[in-house]
């Protein structure tokens, strides 16, 4: 699905609109970022020189550099600049990949599970990293997840998608106010029946699918 | 990375080794007609180094060993990223190269001999065709093992695909394909000095040879020895090179430790 919306992979029918035009490879402005960091980070690279990886030949000298520390910012990762990727943890090589795909300053960011192999801890820190980064850039972001209450906490949208071929079984819009806080957002009446709402839906898909 | 320390012992053998060749050579308790003793060998060293010939013969046999070894290099990367890119290029030419490749290129030696004729040519060709396979398995293989995930990692940052190539492809393989120019360099060397010694009359190769054909031991085992760390020299500044080109690439020895 992320595959198709970032323009990797080609419909097998039917088209991809973005803004008008069909989409036939990844399209201006829409970056994806995967599960999968340590194998989508250049490892030879520097931290800096992996977010300037997409930059390169378009910006150069002190605009590239200047690019690049923003984005860096962005994450918190201003101190790693010179670091290999490898040196980091998993938390910090997965914000790494972000800035890359931050530093091209998209309209929108297509995250494929970005941070399903992380630990709890680092997952909630990320997700409000990714809140903030969304207030102050404005960058629109598909995120694709199987934690539902992950996607309610970040979400002004929740998709529910079922059954095999995928369909879209429910839509759900997310009221709950910004800035949102991991404990209070989490304990408010809103976000539970949401929570509830969704878990339900997420079951039809599943019975839906034994029915077959 | 791995600190170089002064190996006392190791050093300590070979000095005891050498002294027992020389005690048995000089009580005769080892009698070869032609079994000079270590002291004579370094005598010899001596007077070669001395009166410039052993200059000369190297400057030739590494000045071949710089052109074979880069011509080799080029085609077989050229070749390997060919082959590694594109399923085409492999589904129409592998079987090409699997057939030529286990040929040995010494018994091309007589055919390159019978086109070329004594020449420096000779030695090129013989030299090539023998060190280009090690370089172009190496980089197709390393081209074949890059993951998939990072050709979606330059589409989605919208590199094109020569910038994928150059940026992405080339220094995820870089490992494999020095690997594969380090061996061929070894080869290189062995192809100088058999082509020197049957096919073109020049450089260290020619030099054991006509020391043979002179009768004189002691500066035959001289040159040797000199071509034995001639060879660990290349290999020495081979592997420095080639540690500062893969200076990013050190995870892959920090995640096997």
């Amino acid at each position: 699905m992320l595959r198709l919306l970032g323009g990797l992979t080609p419909p097998s029918s039917g088209d991809i609109r973005f803004r008008g035009d069909p989409v036939s490879g990844p399209p201006d402005g829409v970056v994806v970022v995967f599960q999968d960091y340590s194998r989508a980070l250049l490892q030879w690279r520097t931290v800096a020189a992996n977010v300037a990886l997409g930059l390169e030949g378009r910006l150069d000298g002190s605009a590239l550099k200047e690019r690049v520390e923003r984005a860096l910012q962005m994450v918190g990762l201003e101190r790693c600049a010179g670091d290999q990727p490898w040196q980091l943890s998993g938390g910090m090589q997965q914000r790494v990949q972000i800035a890359r795909a931050l530093a091209l300053q998209p309209d929108v960011l297509m995250m494929d599970e970005p941070f399903g192999a992380l630990d709890a801890m680092t997952k909630a820190t990320l997700q409000d990293e990714l809140l903030k980064v969304h207030a102050r850039t404005g960058t629109s972001f598909v995120f694709i997840t199987h934690d539902i209450e992950e996607a309610v906490y970040l979400g002004d949208r929740v998709v529910v998608l079922g059954g095999s071929p995928g369909r879209i079984h429910r839509t759900v819009s997310i009221g709950l106010p910004r800035p949102r806080d991991q404990i209070s957002t989490r304990q408010s009446a809103e976000f539970l029946q949401h929570r509830s709402d969704i878990h339900a839906a997420v079951r039809e898909t599943v019975s839906d699918d034994a029915h077959h | 990375m791995r600190t170089t320390k002064f190996n006392t012992p190791g050093l300590l053998t070979i000095l005891i080794l050498l002294g027992g060749w020389e005690i048995m050579v000089r009580s005769g308790a080892v009698k070869f007609d032609y079994l000079p003793a270590p002291s004579g060998i370094f005598v010899a060293w001596g007077s070669l180094i001395a009166s410039g010939e052993m200059l000369a013969q190297t400057a030739h046999t590494v000045q071949s060993i710089a052109i074979g070894w880069t011509v080799a290099a080029t085609i077989g990367i050229g070749f390997g990223l060919l082959l590694g890119l594109s399923p085409f290029a492999r589904r129409w030419s592998l079987a090409s190269f699997e057939l030529l490749r286990p040929l040995p290129a010494i018994a091309f030696l007589p055919l390159a001999l019978l086109l070329f004729n004594f020449s420096l040519t000779t030695e090129l060709v013989l030299m090539i065709y023998a060190s280009i396979w090690p370089v172009l398995i190496n980089t197709m293989g390393g081209v074949m093992s890059v993951t998939p995930r990072l050709y979606d990692v330059g589409r989605t940052l919208r590199l094109s695909r020569m910038q994928t190539l150059i940026k992405i492809i080339i220094p995820a393989a870089a490992p494999a394909i020095v690997t594969g120019c380090r061996l061929s360099m070894g080869l290189t060397l062995v192809m100088a000095i058999i082509a020197e010694m049957i096919a073109n009359p020049h450089g260290l190769g020619y030099a054991v040879i006509s020391q043979l054909q002179a009768m004189q031991p002691q500066r035959m085992f001289a040159y040797v020895l000199y071509i034995g760390l001639l060879s660990i020299g290349l290999n020495a500044a081979l592997l420095w090179v080639s540690s500062h080109i893969l200076r990013g690439h050190r995870w892959i020895n920090a995640n096997e430790t």
